[in-house]
């Protein structure tokens, strides 16, 4: 069932135009993360959303119901729509369950005690907020902002302000509340590993567009364009013209896993973990350079027309001056020159 | 679009901000209706000769307040000063003693200590804590750790000082010392009692002697320019304050010759500026005084706590107000209430007090001699500094807690009154008890608006010096004393803190 449907949305600073008619739908108990850089319009969409913000073009449906439009607003706090922001942001005179009992009825201990349970927070009850860690703080801020068992809860940008050993522990943490709690959640996030970590669906935005939509895996291997391929990960793009099915490029011949024009010419983007390198003392491409991170290493490598950059399991990496054949895995993503995958 | 304030809020604001705006307002009418006459006044040798008094009287004080000030600072932050504790607080100490009661305590205890030299010494010895306080809250956060850099390029210690040290407390000193030029224009009861006429007695005189409107008007409105002028110039310098690079690392303090001369000094100089009202005031207050003056000054106390409860109250709310609409909702409509709010802070007492006397005599009898027109008077007077006090607990609470509290489904003045109020709380009750203990000292508006037959214990003492009974005078400024000492003390705190934590 359609739980958020935004059409053709559009809101202008001044003469900026930060959000340019965009489009997103959202299912019930999805979790949808918004993944863009800063400055798309993210933090923009997700006050319009809350009710902060009024929009200038497009409208909002939360439940099949207008709740914002060109002319039309429902005040913030009729729309049902909770939030979690970058920072904690508890209410600091109050205890933890003070905060989580905020937006609904004081009497109602049992939806607190649930919510302390789910987050692991029942230990800390009566602390004050000053006296929580940024990770127990931003686990209130999550119980707090489903406490009401909102019909959307929006997260900005939530794991931010945390350390990145703590943000990995509270992703699943967030995620798996979230889920447990049955609450339809809209995340914004320029972090592309958050995105496809924690989403069902992941809505990639480019300046006040939603460039493509789909499940991580789907986003990340067959990104609609190269502009979603480079944003989402590390590609080598390589130029290619389309010969009887195949797209010949000057790393060879390589099977297109979309449909092509016979004929057309465009270009291919390949992710580093996706060449293989085989060592062989008479190929004509070389190991140029060598990162190692551990796990794996990034190498460079010369080809007699191109410079790529390959992923490599680590400890058995090629050294710098080897000779090796590059061979690419599977099948590429193809984007004709002028059009975008549909 | 940003969200628009709650109602409530705006309607508070407005309000404020008219009564703020309504005795330069008046005056402005009244001097544009007889704008012949006022000419005729502003051409007498009587106008020139108060000017020439005046901008002796500001000029002398701002300087020594200056070069004493930053010196004292100095001595106390930066050197190995010995009874340097001590000090940081003596320093202070002048704060908690009303100008006039000084005034005061110098008259009362050297008959004929009248003139210019009398006001220059009681003026100095009042103002100078302002400039040692802002300036020794500069020198404790700077980052000196320039200087030892300085020193290590090959610059000796006099070039330090004026190439590093000067450069760092510059915008504190500058900005107190205008503070200092305000005070010393708007000063009333310490010139009137000391007997130098300045533009504040000038408008009163005129007032009183003759009942001459036009004449106190013309007066009081060259004194308007004047004071603009350094407001003017004050703002201008306040930009750039605060902008101080936190300090790391711990310095060394600079090792001073005659470490002990100096100590003498200062000891010196807090001995006249607390010292010898306090003497006065205890000689008067062994003379002992009349029953009959003990009921006027219990009924004084009771008058001057209930005037200046109610209008702590008021102002504070009024403050609240506009400090949670600029600060929250920022707006040219927020932005212009602001800067009328400043135009109060711009206007001494005596003319508040004379534009409104004009006001309530000829629009509104009903208010005139009534405590409502005190009220105004004391909330044109010293909403600035509610708002000063409040503006720092408001605008540290983040603004996302709002969006929060309405994404939870509280409308705006649920809120304020379930998130905002609780947490600005300590912050609003500390205005309300700075802003009281102010009211309570007030003394020019007070004297000339207050309803026939009250008596504040500023006025009170006012009257009774001016008739030379000072053994009768004395209680009263050492209740005001007292009472003025609960501010400097909890300023005083603050300061202390500051220091010590950059030490």
């Amino acid at each position: 069932m359609k739980k958020l449907e935004l059409t053709n949305i559009s809101k202008h600073f001044g003469e900026e135009l930060v959000l340019d008619g965009l489009n997103l739908e959202i299912s019930e108990g999805e979790l949808v993360a918004v993944l863009g850089s800063s400055g798309v319009g993210k933090s923009t969409l997700i006050r319009a959303l809350a009710g902060f913000e009024s929009i200038d073009g497009g409208e909002i449906y939360l439940d099949e119901q207008l709740i914002a439009s060109k002319d039309f607003e429902v005040p913030a706090e009729k729309r049902g729509i909770t939030f979690v922001p970058q920072t904690a942001s508890l209410f600091p005179h109050l205890t933890v369950s003070e905060n989580i009992a905020f937006g609904i009825d004081k009497h109602d201990t049992e939806r607190v005690t649930e919510l302390l349970k789910l987050t692991q927070l029942e230990a800390l009850a009566d602390r004050m907020p000053e006296n929580l860690s940024g990770g127990q703080q931003q686990r209130v801020s999550l119980a707090r902002a489903l406490a009401p068992k909102p019909k959307l809860i929006l997260l900005d940008e939530p794991f931010s302000a945390l350390d990145p050993e703590l943000r990995e522990q509270l992703r699943n943490d967030v995620r798996n509340v979230i889920k447990a709690d049955g609450a339809t959640a809209l995340m914004v996030t320029h972090d592309q590993e958050e995105a496809l970590s924690m989403a069902d669906r992941v809505a990639v935005m480019r300046l006040g567009v939603i460039a493509q939509v789909g499940d991580p895996m789907e986003i990340y291997s067959a990104p609609a364009d190269v502009g979603v391929a480079t944003f989402l990960g590390d590609s080598v793009i390589i130029a290619g013209r389309v010969e009887n099915g195949k797209i010949v490029t000057d790393l060879g011949k390589l099977n297109a896993l979309n449909n092509v024009t016979e004929g057309s010419i465009g270009r291919v983007a390949i992710r580093p973990e996706n060449f293989y390198l085989q060592p062989n003392p008479k190929a004509e491409s070389f190991v140029v350079g060598r990162t190692f991170f551990g796990h794996d290493a990034l190498l460079e490598v010369q080809t007699p027309k191109l410079r790529i950059k390959a992923r490599s399991n680590g400890p058995f990496a090629p050294e710098i001056g080897m000779p090796v054949t590059v061979w690419v895995r599977g099948s590429v993503n193809f984007y004709a020159d002028g059009a975008s995958v549909s | 679009m940003r969200q628009k304030p709650p109602a409530v809020l705006v309607l508070l604001a407005v309000f404020a901000t008219l009564i703020s705006l309504v005795p330069i307002g008046y005056l402005l009418f009244r001097g544009s209706q007889a704008a012949d006459q006022l000419l005729a006044e502003f051409v007498r040798p009587r106008t020139f000769e108060l000017l020439t008094n005046t901008t002796l009287l500001v000029v002398s004080v701002t300087a020594s307040a200056l070069l004493i000030g930053v010196f004292q600072a100095w001595l106390v932050v930066r050197t190995n000063l010995p009874f340097r504790n001590f000090f940081a607080v003596a320093a202070a100490l002048p704060l908690a003693m009303p100008s006039y009661v000084s005034a005061f305590g110098w008259v009362s205890l050297f008959p004929g200590f009248y003139g210019f030299w009398p006001s220059w010494l009681v003026m100095t010895l009042t103002t100078t804590p302002y400039v040692y306080l802002a300036v020794a809250a500069s020198l404790a956060s700077g980052n000196f750790q320039a200087e030892e850099v300085a020193r290590s390029l090959g610059k000796n210690r006099k070039r330090v000082l004026s190439e590093v040290t000067w450069p760092i407390i510059r915008p504190a000193a500058t900005a107190s010392s205008l503070l200092v030029a305000l005070y010393t224009l708007s000063e009333f009861g310490a010139v009137a009692t000391l007997r130098f006429e300045t533009f504040t007695i000038g408008v009163y005189n005129a007032y009183r002697s003759s009942f001459d409107r036009n004449a106190a008007a013309a007066i009081a409105i060259v004194l308007v320019v004047f004071t603009l002028v350094i407001l003017f110039a004050e703002r201008k310098s306040r930009g750039r304050v605060g902008n101080l690079e936190p300090h790391s690392g711990r310095r060394g303090r600079i090792n001073i010759q005659g470490r002990f001369g100096f100590a003498g000094g200062l000891f010196v100089f807090a001995g006249l500026g607390i010292g010898v009202p306090v003497a006065a005031l205890i000689r008067w207050s062994f003379i002992g005084t009349s029953s009959a003056e003990v009921q006027r000054l219990f009924d004084a106390l009771i008058a001057t706590i209930g005037y200046s409860v109610a209008a702590g109250v008021i102002i504070t709310a009024f403050a609240l107000a506009i400090a949670l609409i600029t600060l929250r909702y920022r707006s040219t409509f927020a932005r212009s209430i602001e800067t009328s709010v400043w135009v109060g802070h711009a206007l001494p007492g005596i003319v508040v007090a004379l534009s409104l006397v004009f006001l309530g005599a000829n629009v509104f009898p009903a208010i005139y001699q009534t405590a409502w027109l005190v009220m105004i008077a004391y909330v044109a007077l010293f909403l600035p500094n509610a708002l000063a006090g409040i503006r720092n607990p408001v605008s540290q609470i983040p603004i996302v807690l709002d969006d929060v509290g309405r994404s939870l489904g509280q409308t705006k003045i649920q809120v304020l009154r379930k998130i905002t109020l609780p947490i600005v709380s300590p912050g609003v009750m500390a205005a309300l008890a700075l802003v009281t203990l102010t009211v309570m000292k007030e003394l020019p508006a007070t004297l000339l608006l207050r309803p026939t037959g009250v008596d504040t214990l500023a006025t009170r003492l006012w009257a009774l010096t001016d008739a030379s009974f000072y053994a009768a005078a004395a209680p009263y400024g050492l209740l005001l004393f007292l009472l003025g000492g609960i501010p400097a003390w909890l300023l005083n705190r603050q300061i202390r803190k500051t220091i010590d934590a950059t030490t």
